[in-house]
């Protein structure tokens, strides 16, 4: 939501002083987006969660709760309630297989979205996967006490992950900007929700578990809008992911959860 | 920054002016970062998007960024002991914005200096008052005990903890007394009697919550479906069945549990986030079922004209109905017309 508001300022903007080349423009809100929302997710780190972070797993969900709430206030007292539209910067499409009447285009937009989701996958999984700081956040994911003792800074790590995590989400909210064309402060809850039922569904910390449960919930929503009513379409997903867990208590992908005591 | 300070407050204060306008310096630009988008643009919606797309308001990202390198300046200050400057600018800052604030709050060149809507600027005078004030504690009680701060806190809060419960030992039966007694206060009117049993709603949404999340340790966080099936029962079986409010209040506690029932089966094998997600989801569908099941709930304009409770047929009405009674003048319940609460409730 913070990523979105922060784009469409950029972009109006740009307006204002005549720049509306679209490559440009979604290149400059790009990088001011991803500058200034991740000041957020660090800022939220340090007055929240770094007080929390030996307590119980309940007080830090309640607080993450609460500052979402705080934040969605925020920015509907800063910017007001009502919805923001953005005229659409990138149009037209590339016309693949026509039928009759039927045509079926591909969006440059839509083309856009996938190329920049590649990239940025790619990117944060070589970043975990082959990098200093990413090994510090896989240690810190499975002992924090144990990746301190061996001298990861975890302060710093979990910081940088706040970081990671706000700059991807900023770009999620200019992809959303760019293809509804909209935004409010309310835009977050439901990506929200679906975002953790996602990764519930595919198993938690597990990122091809996530991929996975990303595409069912879509494709199942999709498909439910489609044959039987838009309506309860968050009610099919939700039902479902409620059917795979209890068969898989631990999610798709997920590696069974041996309780520590 | 991050790293520098990490982990723990009971590092030594850091040494030298220097590092302790620097860290002020940093809390500031990290505020204006944050309020320079945000708070210093608006879009603008509506009819005044046609003449201009954005406001510009970048005073106040300043006046909140200036806030911010203070306040941490007196915290950082407060911390290194020199507690005496901190009392005096906390009581300053404090007296000049609230002061500022009441006699001249449409100034133009205190429109910039101060944030343009009230509340901000009555929390800037308000932390000002409280560092101010923990700078007066500390300089009476001289900080030589406290070991580590962070013990030091918790012991407080223990001991504040200790003393609420021995209170609420005497207070408890007197704030239900002044419950009961609440309505009959002469300055008891419609709205102060329907935010108390707002209060009392959520206080008992509040115990169940405690069952659930605090006696069985189980993280429920669609908990208050329940609250909406159990107002929806009511609702729909007085619209429906025609049932009155003391036949329905059994059978909406018996519909919620049922639903309990139906969530708990396949979701106790869960654990932790598993477990929340899916609660989570059951608020959603309850909620969206409700919402979108619009020939049965009546969607988003819910169920109106749902009887009232009445007391073995008296109603509780301040009027009765032709040729009966009500429940006030079935019992005698009356007050001189001047001081009746009734009178304000109409």
């Amino acid at each position: 939501m913070i990523g979105a508001f922060i784009s469409i300022i950029t972009f109006l903007l740009l307006g204002l002083f005549g720049i509306t080349w679209a490559p440009f423009a979604i290149l400059v809100a790009l990088l001011a987006t991803m500058a200034l929302t991740p000041l957020y997710g660090w800022a939220l780190e340090r007055l929240a969660y770094r007080p929390l972070r030996h307590s119980p797993r309940l007080a830090a969900l309640i607080t993450a709760i609460g500052m979402s709430i705080f934040l969605q206030n925020y920015v509907q007292l800063v910017q007001g309630a009502r919805i923001k539209p953005l005229q659409s910067l990138v149009t037209g499409g590339i016309e693949i297989m026509q039928r009759g009447d039927f045509v079926v285009t591909l969006g440059y937009m839509q083309i856009l979205i996938v190329v920049l989701t590649v990239v940025l996958m790619a990117a944060f999984t070589l970043l975990i996967q082959r990098t200093a700081l990413g090994r510090a956040q896989r240690a810190c994911e499975q002992d924090l006490k144990m990746a301190a003792l061996v001298g990861v800074d975890v302060d710093r790590t979990i910081a940088a992950t706040f970081v990671m995590g706000a700059a991807l989400a900023s770009v999620a909210g200019l992809i959303f900007l760019l293809y509804y064309g909209v935004v409010d402060f309310f835009i977050g809850f439901n990506a929200g929700i679906k975002a953790f039922t996602a990764a519930v569904l595919g198993g938690i910390g597990s990122l091809p578990g996530a991929m996975l449960g990303g595409l069912l919930i879509g494709l199942i929503e999709a498909f439910w809008s489609a044959y039987f009513s838009v309506e309860y379409k968050d009610v099919a997903a939700f039902t479902v992911l409620v059917m795979v867990l209890i068969f898989r208590p631990t999610g798709l992908l997920g590696k069974p959860d041996i309780e520590k005591v | 920054m991050a790293g520098a300070r990490g982990g723990s407050r009971n590092d030594p204060a850091p040494d030298g002016t220097g590092a302790l306008f620097r860290e002020a310096g940093l809390a500031g630009l990290l505020v204006f970062g944050l309020a320079a988008a945000l708070v210093g643009v608006r879009v603008q919606d509506g009819a005044a998007s046609a003449i201009a797309p954005l406001a510009f308001r970048f005073d106040d990202a300043f006046t909140a960024a200036a806030a911010a390198a203070l306040g941490r300046l007196g915290v950082a200050l407060l911390r290194a002991g020199l507690a005496a400057p901190v009392l005096a600018g906390g009581t300053a800052v404090a007296f000049a914005v609230a002061l500022a604030q009441v006699f001249f709050p449409a100034h133009p060149l205190l429109l910039a200096l101060l944030f343009d809507t009230a509340m901000p600027n009555w929390l800037v005078a308000l932390f000002a008052g409280f560092l101010a004030l923990a700078a007066g504690w500390r300089l009476r009680h001289a900080p030589l005990a406290i070991v580590s701060e962070t013990a030091a806190r918790e012991a407080a809060m223990d001991r504040i903890g200790a003393e609420v419960q021995r209170w609420a030992r005497y207070a408890g039966p007197l704030i239900f007394l002044l419950a009961l007694a609440l309505p009959l206060m002469p300055f008891a009117d419609r709205r102060l009697v329907d935010v108390a049993i707002l209060v009392v709603t959520y206080i008992m949404l509040g115990w169940g919550l405690n069952v659930v999340v605090g006696l069985a340790g189980l993280l429920d966080l669609g908990y208050v479906a329940f609250y909406a099936i159990g107002a929806y029962a009511y609702a729909l079986l007085a619209k429906y069945v025609g049932l009155s409010f003391w036949l329905c209040l059994p059978f909406a506690g018996i519909m919620a549990a049922f639903a309990g029932l139906l969530l708990g089966f396949p979701v106790l094998r869960l654990r932790g986030d598993y477990l929340a997600i899916v609660t989570l989801g059951f608020g959603e569908m309850i909620r969206i079922i409700l919402l979108n099941w619009y020939q049965f709930t009546g969607g988003p304009n819910g169920v109106s004209g749902v009887p009232r409770p009445s007391f073995f047929g008296l109603p509780f009405t301040e009027s009765p109905p032709e040729g009966g009674h009500s429940f006030h003048t079935f019992v005698g319940l009356f007050w001189p017309l001047s001081i009746s609460p009734t009178a304000k409730f109409s």
